[in-house]
């Protein structure tokens, strides 16, 4: 975007570089037009979600996330995941947490723990938890349908992951459409934990089996 | 969001393309109407922000509370909606969300939606929920959501999907209509159309009567 020096009260000899507030807005002379710049605040009091990748999966076994390049900038992850349709019907969605950049992630017997509730617009409750699993589940295993319309939706907030202290954990919020012969819709809130303190610098989200046919993503930093 | 030409003091004879700033943002003519978009200093940034306010206010007595993402879909992913006390006039109606499909109308037909979600309150957690529905409950205590003024509710929502698979994700608090009232959180909700289809608006009310309260509106970038 730029301004005609002529068409406003602009300062009528700027010097390049010079800048001049307008509109609501921050104006640059760059020699021959004021060209609209990131105003001032947004550099002194920048945003505090920054967004950092996004795109599309297509039959792809596992969705990485390789954070190694963020992680000393940004304190907090959020996953925005829209969309997430497994090839394989009545399959569980999960995750998995890496320490060497996504060339390895961990799955011991009993690397993780986590614990959900869920409900089904059916009006029946779920939940459910493990204190010792090599997996962190988000959705159980045989519940996320795989039909045009059904898979799973999530927002995901993987907190501080180079806590040396703290071990590395996730909460979030997921809906999808299940396998059921009757397709129900299904909310589940929960969390879980790697159970080490680990500089964690990766993560994976896949189903329990197969593919990701198709779904959308982004990444956002917490500054 | 779009603006028509002749509502404004706009161009009167505007190129495709040509962009406009008005009422804080930069509007773009597509050879049919204004659409907003993102901002020149904002595509350049090396860090863009992540989530940006998009509008924000006070509702006072109004039937509805509509949220048109016409123009908004096309630059932003994800949207997120704070709702601040939000009272209804109509004491226990149940707080609820239609979706558009033009940005203009709302679905409100029977079996158009389906959702669930918790609602912990002093007697324990029982599931909301239903598969065939005229509303997407967002909000309802055992009593609906009170009316008095320190009552009402207070939710935060995300829609992601707009344009492929619309779904909801909510968490709420309110304090219920009951006699004797008692605050109902939803920890965990969502919901969506039983039947496929592209969202264009988001529309908030309650299932009687008026509402009163504050709102902020963000796009996820």
């Amino acid at each position: 975007m730029s301004l005609e020096s002529s068409s406003f009260s602009l300062p009528p000899s700027p010097t390049i570089g010079q800048t001049y507030e307008y509109g609501g807005r921050t104006w640059q002379w760059d020699g021959r037009l004021w060209k609209q710049i990131a105003p001032a605040w947004l550099l002194t009091d920048p945003a505090g979600l920054v967004r950092l990748a996004y795109g599309s999966v297509n039959n792809v076994a596992t969705l990485d996330f390789v954070l190694t390049s963020w992680t000393s900038k940004y304190r907090n992850f959020s996953f925005k995941l829209s969309g997430l349709v497994p090839v394989t019907d009545a399959v569980g969605f999960q995750c998995r947490f890496s320490t060497d950049g996504g060339a390895t992630y961990n799955a011991g017997a009993t690397d993780y723990d986590y614990a959900a509730q869920g409900t089904i617009d059916t009006a029946v409750a779920a939940s459910l938890g493990s204190g010792g699993a090599a997996l962190l589940a988000i959705a159980s295993t045989a519940t996320v349908g795989n039909g045009t319309g059904e898979g799973i939706s999530a927002s995901i907030e993987l907190w501080k992951p180079t806590s040396a202290v703290l071990w590395n954990r996730i909460t979030y919020l997921s809906y999808f459409i299940s396998s059921a012969a009757t397709p129900a819709g299904t909310a589940i809130g929960g969390g879980g934990a790697r159970e080490a303190a680990q500089d964690t610098d990766a993560i994976r989200f896949m189903f329990s089996s197969g593919n990701i046919s198709v779904g959308d993503y982004a990444l956002y930093g917490w500054l | 969001m779009s603006l028509e030409s002749s509502s404004l003091s706009l161009p009167a004879s505007p190129t495709i393309n040509q962009t406009h700033d008005y009422a804080g943002r930069t509007w773009q003519w597509d050879g049919r109407r204004w659409k907003q978009v993102v901002p020149a200093w904002a595509a350049n940034l090396a860090d863009p922000p992540g989530l940006v306010r998009l509008a924000f206010g006070s509702i006072n007595n109004a039937t509805t509370a509509d949220f048109s993402l016409v123009g908004f879909r096309d630059i932003y992913r994800g949207f997120l909606w704070h709702l601040t006390n939000w009272v209804p006039v109509t004491n226990g109606a149940v707080f609820s969300a239609h979706f558009s499909q033009d940005g203009i109308t709302y679905d409100a037909a029977a079996g158009t939606y389906r959702y669930t979600h918790n609602s912990t309150t002093s007697a324990g957690t029982s599931t909301i929920a239903n598969a065939a529905s005229t509303v997407l409950s967002i909000a309802q205590g055992p009593g609906g959501v009170g009316n008095l003024i320190n009552q009402g509710v207070a939710a935060f929502v995300e829609l992601w999907g707009a344009k492929t698979t619309p779904r909801i994700l909510v968490t709420s608090y309110s304090i219920d209509g009951q006699a004797t009232p008692e605050g109902a959180a939803v920890s965990l909700g969502g919901g969506q159309r039983v039947a496929a289809a592209q969202c264009f608006g988001v529309q908030f009310g309650f299932t009687g009567g008026t509402i009163s309260g504050d709102y902020a509106f963000y796009g996820y970038t």
